[in-house]
Parts: C-alpha cells; sequence; structure tokens
C-alpha cells in the first residue's frame, strides 16, 4: 500500500499515555473502552461497557459532559474537561466520531495542573510577547523552537516549512549538542503524506510518546475515526521512519497558512517522551501565534522588500513615456533592479529589441520573444527552470534559465523581458530523496529511508525563484506603462480625427474654389478673345500679342484649377473596387495613349482596384516616361516583382532621370522641376495625384533614378498585410 | 414653326459667344430657371423652343432641378435638352441624364474649342435631327 493511501485515521489503536472511551450519541452509554482503561479510571474495561456515563461518573458529571458536547460545533472540534475519579485527576479530550462521543483520559501530574485562562496568559504572556516581537518569518520560527523546547524539553525541535516545490526545509533548530544538525537541510515533501496533512490542519498537535511501547489495540466492532484523537496509535511506516532517524518519542504542532499547512513544529527525544495536556496546549497556542504571524511577517517582508525596488519605478516610466528608449547606466540599473534581474529586452513591434545587461545573444532572445508573446497571456509570465518548457541552448541555460515577461501590448508585440542566469545550487537533502520511500523486499509494502545522512543534490537549470514582490513591482510597472500607450493611443486618435476633419475641409475647399474659379477664367478668356477679334485694328501688333499672353495666362490657370479639382476628388472619391486584369488595364492605357514604346516584360497579375484610377495612375507615368526622355530610342517598361508577399509594380524608362536633390519634390503638389518650354505643359499635379490615388488604395509610391540614364517608379496598390 | 433655342444661361459673357457662334439662330436668353419656367408657362405651344441649351450652375436653383421638371411634364418631355456646362465630375454628368437631359457639352476654356462644339450641336439637333412636333404631342 502507498504511504499516501494508507488510511492512518482509522487505524484501530492507541498509544499508551490515556484510555478511550466510547459513549453513543443518544443515550451516553459506553459502546467501547479501551483495555488499559482500568490504569485511568480504577475500574475494568468489563464493568463499564453497556452502563450509562451517569451510572460510573454521577449524573452532575454527565451534565458536564452534555454542555462540553453541546458546545462541539464546526469550529471547536472538540473540548476538554477535568474529572476526579477514584481518587485520579484526569483530563478528558471529547470530540465526536460518526454516531458516537469519544472521550480520552490522561493523568493531570500534580505538578502542571490545567491551567485557568488567567494563570495561562500569566506563564505565557513572556514567551507570546517575544513570538509578537518578531521581525520576520525566519525571526518567528527561531524564537518558537526555543520556546517550545523551553516547555517540552524534548532533545531536538525545529521547524520545517512546505516550500512551493513540496520539499520540507529546515528553516530552524534547537537541539542537543551532540546531535547532527538538520538546519538548513531539506526533505522531501512525501516525509508528510497528503492523509497526515489533512490530519495535521484539523488536528493541530500530535504527540507519540513512545513509538517502541506496544500498542493498545481497541477491537473496535466498526470502523473508528480517530482523526480527531490525541491519542491516537502511529502508522508502522511512521514507526520505521522514526526508529531509522533514531528517534523514540516525538511531537509535531502545525503552522498553518490559508486553511493548507505551511509547515511544522517538529519534536523528537531518543527516548520515550510524555508531555502533559497543559504543555501540549501551551504548544499549540505557540503554534497558533505563529501560524498568525507568518502571513504578516511576509507581508511586511515583501512590503519592504517591494518599498527598496519601487525606488527604480518612477525613472523606468520616465524614460519608456518618452518616443525612444535610450540606454544609459542609469537607465540599465533601473530596469535591472526592478526585478533583481541580471538582463532584460525590450521588444516593441518588429524592431530589434533592446537589450541590457547579460543576456542571451540576439538572436536568441529574438526567438524566445516570440514564444513568449504566446505564452504570455495571463499578463505576466515567470519560470526560473525555462529549460522545463523551452528547448535550450547551452548559452540560454546560462543567462536565461529564470525568465519573466509582461506584455504591454499586444497589438504593438510590446514586451518586456527579464533574465536570470542560471544559478548552480547545491541542495542537503536529509537522505536520498529519491529513495526518500523504498519497496520492500516482498514488493508488498514500501518503507521508509534507513539513512538521513547528509546527502547533497547539485541542481542547475535554474534561477534563483522569482519573489512574490518582484512580481507586484513587475505588475505596477506594466500598469503604468499600459496606462500610458493607452493615454497615448487615446491621443493619436484625436490627432488623427482632427487630421482627418481639416484634411476633409481642405478637399473641399479646394475643390469649391477651384469650381467656382472656373467661371471668371472662362470669362477673361472669352473677353479677351472678343478683344482679339473685334479691336484687331485699334489694338496693333503689340497690343494683340499681350491679349494672346493673357489667353494662354488663362489656359495655364485652367489647367492648375482642373489639377486640382482632380486632385481633391481623387481624396473624396470612394473608391470602386474590382477584380481588374491589369495586363488589359494597362494595355488599353497605352492604345488609347497611342504610343508604341511601352512594353510589359511580365504577365500582370490580376487584383482588386478601381479600374479608372488605376488607369490613370499608369497614364500619367507612362506619360512622363516619355515626356521627361530625350533617348533618340525612348522605352518605357512595365512589370512587377514580387518582393516580402507584396506585388510591386514598376515603370521604368530611359529618360533625364531625376537629381537627388529633388527626390522629395517630385510628388509635390504643382511643383515642376522644369520650365514650362522644356518637356511640354504640365500642371505638376501629376505625381501627386498618382501618389494619392496609390496612397487611397493602401499602397506605396516611390522611384530610383539614375541622372541621364532613367527612372523607375516603383508602386504597390494592396495594404500591406502581415504573412 | 421655326427653328429656335431657349438659352438658360446667367454668365453674359457666354451668352454673347454663343450668340456669335450661333449668329443667325434665334435665342431666347433667360437668366435662371425660374425665368426659365414663367416664359415657358406663358408661351403657346407654337412657340415652344426647338430645343433647350441650359447650364447647370444657376442662380437660386441648380440647372438638374429644371431637367427634371421639364422631363415629367407631358407639355415639355419631348423638348430635347442640352446641358452646357463647365462641370467635369462624371457623377454630375450622369445625374443629368438620370434626369433625362438629352446631351451633355462640356464647356472647356477655349473659344475655338466651344465654337467647334457648338456648331456640332446647332449641327445635329437643328439640322440632322428630325425634331418631335411638339403640338402633336401635347393635343
Amino acid at each position: 500500500m502507498d504511504c499516501d493511501q494508507e488510511p492512518i485515521h482509522l487505524i484501530g489503536n492507541i498509544q499508551l499515555h490515556g484510555c478511550l472511551l466510547v459513549l453513543s450519541k443518544d443515550n451516553l452509554s459506553i459502546t467501547l473502552a479501551s483495555p488499559n482503561v482500568f490504569e485511568f479510571l480504577g475500574s475494568s474495561k468489563e464493568s463499564l461497557v453497556g452502563k450509562t456515563y451517569s451510572e460510573v461518573f454521577g449524573i452532575e458529571n454527565k451534565a458536564a459532559l452534555e454542555i462540553k458536547v453541546h458546545e462541539l460545533s464546526e469550529i471547536k472540534l472538540t473540548n476538554i474537561m477535568t474529572l476526579k475519579h477514584n481518587e485520579n485527576l484526569l483530563s478528558g479530550h471529547i470530540f465526536k466520531s460518526g454516531e458516537h462521543i469519544v472521550i480520552e483520559f490522561e493523568h493531570i501530574p500534580e505538578e502542571e495542573p490545567l491551567l485557568s485562562f488567567f494563570d495561562f496568559y500569566q506563564k505565557f504572556s513572556d514567551s507570546i510577547a517575544g513570538l509578537q516581537g518578531a521581525k520576520t518569518v525566519q525571526e518567528v520560527c527561531d524564537r518558537a523552537v526555543v520556546e517550545v523546547r523551553a516547555i517540552t524539553g524534548f532533545d531536538r525541535v525545529w521547524i520545517h516549512h512546505v516550500t512551493d516545490r513540496d520539499h520540507l526545509y529546515v528553516m530552524s533548530e534547537q537541539k542537543r549538542e551532540d546531535q547532527n544538525p538538520f538546519l538548513g537541510m531539506f526533505f522531501p515533501g512525501s516525509d508528510i503524506p497528503i492523509q497526515a496533512r489533512r490530519l495535521y490542519t484539523i488536528n493541530h498537535l500530535r504527540l507519540i510518546t513512545d513509538i517502541g511501547a506496544t500498542p493498545c489495540e481497541l477491537y473496535s466492532p466498526h470502523p473508528l475515526d480517530l482523526s480527531l484523537s490525541v491519542l491516537r496509535g502511529v502508522s508502522p511506516v511512521h514507526i520505521e521512519y522514526l526508529f531509522n532517524m533514531g528517534v523514540r518519542a516525538s511531537m509535531s504542532v502545525s503552522i498553518l497558512k490559508h486553511e493548507g499547512l505551511w509547515g511544522l513544529i517538529s519534536c523528537h527525544h531518543d527516548s520515550p517522551h510524555v508531555l502533559s495536556y497543559a504543555k501540549r496546549a501551551a504548544c499549540e497556542f505557540i503554534g497558533q501565534i505563529v501560524s498568525l504571524q507568518i502571513p504578516i511577517l511576509a507581508a511586511r517582508e515583501k512590503a519592504e522588500l517591494e518599498l527598496k525596488l519601487r525606488v527604480h519605478l518612477p525613472p523606468l516610466i520616465e524614460q519608456f513615456s518618452k518616443k525612444q528608449l535610450k540606454s544609459s547606466p542609469a537607465f540599465e540599473k533601473d530596469i535591472l533592479g526592478l526585478v533583481g534581474a541580471h538582463g532584460a529586452a525590450v521588444s516593441f513591434k518588429n524592431e530589434t529589441p533592446l537589450l541590457f545587461g547579460k543576456t542571451p545573444k540576439l538572436q536568441e532572445v529574438q526567438d524566445l520573444i516570440d514564444w513568449l508573446a504566446t505564452k504570455t497571456t495571463d499578463m505576466i509570465y515567470t519560470t526560473d527552470e525555462l529549460s522545463l518548457e523551452y528547448s535550450c541552448s547551452d548559452s540560454l541555460i546560462k543567462n536565461a534559465s529564470g525568465v519573466m515577461s509582461i506584455s504591454l501590448s499586444k497589438r504593438e508585440n510590446y514586451i518586456v523581458v527579464w533574465f536570470r542566469g542560471e544559478q548552480v545550487q547545491v541542495i542537503p537533502w536529509g537522505g536520498n530523496p529519491d529513495k526518500a520511500i523504498v519497496k520492500s523486499q516482498d514488493g508488498l509494502r514500501f518503507s521508509p529511508r534507513k539513512s538521513f545522512e547528509l546527502w547533497n543534490e547539485l541542481v542547475g537549470k535554474k534561477s534563483l525563484p522569482w519573489k512574490k514582490a518582484e512580481l507586484s513591482v513587475a505588475m505596477d510597472f506594466r500598469h503604468s506603462l499600459t496606462n500610458l500607450i493607452v493615454d497615448r493611443a487615446e491621443k493619436l486618435i484625436v490627432i488623427n480625427r482632427e487630421l482627418e476633419a481639416s484634411n476633409n475641409e481642405l478637399d473641399s475647399f479646394a475643390y469649391v474654389a477651384s469650381h467656382d474659379l472656373k467661371e471668371p477664367i472662362r470669362g477673361i478668356h472669352t473677353y479677351a478673345t472678343f478683344l482679339i477679334e473685334d479691336y484687331r485694328e485699334v489694338l496693333g501688333e503689340a497690343g494683340l500679342e499681350r491679349l494672346r499672353k493673357l489667353t494662354a495666362l488663362t489656359e495655364r490657370m485652367d489647367a492648375l484649377v482642373n489639377s486640382l479639382l482632380e486632385f481633391s476628388r481623387v481624396g473624396r472619391l470612394e473608391l470602386d473596387k474590382e477584380k481588374t486584369d491589369l495586363n488589359f488595364l494597362v494595355q488599353d492605357v497605352i492604345e488609347t495613349l497611342r504610343v508604341n514604346n511601352v512594353v510589359i516584360v511580365n504577365s500582370l497579375p490580376t487584383i482588386l482596384c478601381d479600374s479608372i484610377r488605376v488607369s490613370e495612375v499608369f497614364n500619367n507615368l507612362i506619360v512622363n516616361a516619355l515626356k521627361y526622355n530625350e533617348s533618340p530610342e525612348k522605352k518605357v517598361s512595365i512589370g512587377w516583382d514580387l518582393i516580402d508577399h507584396e506585388k510591386v509594380f514598376f515603370v521604368e524608362d530611359n529618360g533625364i532621370g531625376i537629381h537627388k536633390s529633388h527626390k522629395d519634390l517630385v510628388f509635390q503638389l504643382f511643383k515642376r522641376l522644369h520650365s514650362h518650354a522644356k518637356y511640354g505643359n504640365g500642371s505638376g499635379a501629376g505625381l501627386t495625384i498618382v501618389k494619392k490615388i496609390i496612397e487611397r488604395h493602401g499602397g506605396k509610391i516611390n522611384f530610383s533614378s539614375v541622372l541621364g540614364k532613367g527612372s523607375k517608379f516603383s508602386f504597390t496598390l494592396e495594404s500591406k498585410v502581415k504573412s | 414653326m421655326s427653328l429656335n433655342i431657349l438659352l438658360i444661361e446667367d454668365s453674359e459673357v457666354d451668352y454673347e459667344l454663343f450668340g456669335r457662334i450661333l449668329k443667325d439662330i434665334p435665342v431666347r436668353w433667360v437668366k435662371s430657371t425660374k425665368e426659365a419656367s414663367s416664359y415657358l408657362a406663358k408661351i403657346s405651344a407654337v412657340e415652344f423652343p426647338s430645343i433647350i441649351v441650359m447650364d447647370l450652375n444657376l442662380p437660386a436653383e441648380n440647372g438638374i432641378k429644371l431637367i427634371y421638371r421639364l422631363k415629367i411634364d407631358p407639355q415639355f418631355k419631348a423638348i430635347p435638352i442640352i446641358v452646357l456646362s463647365s462641370i467635369s465630375d462624371l457623377k454630375e454628368i450622369d445625374a443629368c441624364y438620370e434626369m433625362g437631359a438629352n446631351a451633355y457639352i462640356e464647356k472647356t476654356l477655349k473659344t475655338q474649342d466651344i465654337a467647334l462644339k457648338l456648331n456640332c450641336l446647332v449641327d445635329f439637333w437643328l439640322k440632322a435631327v428630325h425634331l418631335p412636333t411638339v403640338k402633336d404631342l401635347y393635343d
């Protein structure tokens, strides 16, 4: 049978330092008495069974018992009373077990009477004050073992704490000079099996007076639940365990935290050791004070550490609120100091992550961040043994066994990661933990290990664990930064909205203005024409020439206004997108232009676009390619390439090229780089309109050019989709 | 029944240009849709214009509304309406046709261009085409 499954609460025997009576609930008649009952009550087992409680102890004691039983509740599981019977002064420990009432009687030694509340307080007030004055968890444990040893006189008193990894860590110890220390050692969690832990949480003190004594069998006709018993017999496996350790008597006092077992005050004695109910009550009380103190002190320690770490928070947030993170010794100190890390990385969008302190190699960090992005779903992810979840190179183990990461913005892929290097630790075990329990030779039962000799385990691939305080400052950091990001995003939305509104206004202004300008321009032009026709003689050649210049100017003005109109129309227009075979589209444009020096170099794809507008794009680019071209054989090539999953179209010519210094002017509205006489007329709006159409499609345009050799305009017509 | 044109045009210079190009064709000139409506209301069927040439950007009311009113009126719906406007927006041009306009001519800047277009207009609508007999329709 596995240790975790042994029903130790149904063991069916008791230890010898007390006797036990089982009473039926309804009439308090005695249904069972332990065989050793004579030693305590002066009456034989046979003379008791079948009698009622009042028949044996008198009507007054029956009334007293009834009150005590009545007081039992879900919170108060057991009760205590004193009783004098046949000259024996006894303590009675009362609890319910199924349909029965159980009373366990023990002698009260004359020198250790059960104390009243005030006497108890008087006697232990110094101990309590000492425990309350402790500043740390360690200190309260150290003081508790001193107090318990002073009260009980056990050879060795020690506290072991059940760690997060379910090891039993010996935090404090008081012992006889000649004994080997346990202090600082680890015991495997299996040393306290699951069902024993359950008993420790409901029955806070467990005394084993002598493992060498033969227990007193109860011979109960039905299984008797002794979970709440103080006399319960000891499981054979546990006896073997204590025996192997060289222990004859032991006592354990529970230290509880949030209903669970935080640890035990364990007491060992080389020889049998009986302890009065009063002393045990005092130890139990100490255990309760320690239980109360631990969460308070742990919270205080966490708060103190947090306070230290928090110093780094304001300068960090200030740095992160800036547009660009700047690496500096002070910044590195803050970002690492915040959570006590050796290295850190900040990743934003698809940019190369910034590294600080001791980190793995850049490529490894990038891969790790990709993985962490999927992992950091709950705002924060931590591990002190990365290799358990992620395949690690030696360099990763060395520099990043400990990882903590917080996601600041999913959308922007904004992640901060901290690294802790590997910390190879020696864990001093009390005996080889892999052989904590071994199968007996017959293979039918398990035995505890024989040796509790120091057994050092070397633990690698692990960093020091992340403390709660470090986690909570990291969360605070995340909280502050996400607020910052939200603020920033909101501001951006407002700015964009204003920009859009003012753009729309500008567009409508341009539209209305240009429209209204057309009429007067027409008027001027027509009147000038009338003048030329009607007053030819009067005006003379000089006058006529000026009027012709006037009409030419109105023509230019008209062209500008038309371009402006067209430009604003492109901005306002709803795109009418449909599947379009660009081969046909470009062919149409070429035919309409009646040019024969344009070649489509590779078959163009079919895309979703506004065909009228995209025709304008090709039309404009082809016209420009031929217009600004002095080659004897003008040539325009049109084609496309797939670059980074994007269809990039190009219109390439062997024209005059564009000077580097004009790079930024090319797409400006009404910007012409050459005089009107040269390269024909144009309003200078063509490329601006081209750019606007492309941008309305979600694409981008740019160009490369070699002066005197030609230009190549490249553009996309779809918004970039992340593959 | 002689050929005549009703010109709805608020610009004086354009009216003059129109007159110069069309020379001997009688033109009745009004400057707004309101004026046009009241003119059409008071004339007898024999005096109905052969065609209507109209601008869109007119004071008080846009010309497109007049097109609609005339084209749903059994009395006038047969009279061809030719829009002559500087608007080049495709949507507005389509809207004119949708209301029932018979043709749309863009007023471009150059006088020669307009002259060419107007001459075509006259050649087609007043010379080539057999216009409806308005009286018959009305009776």
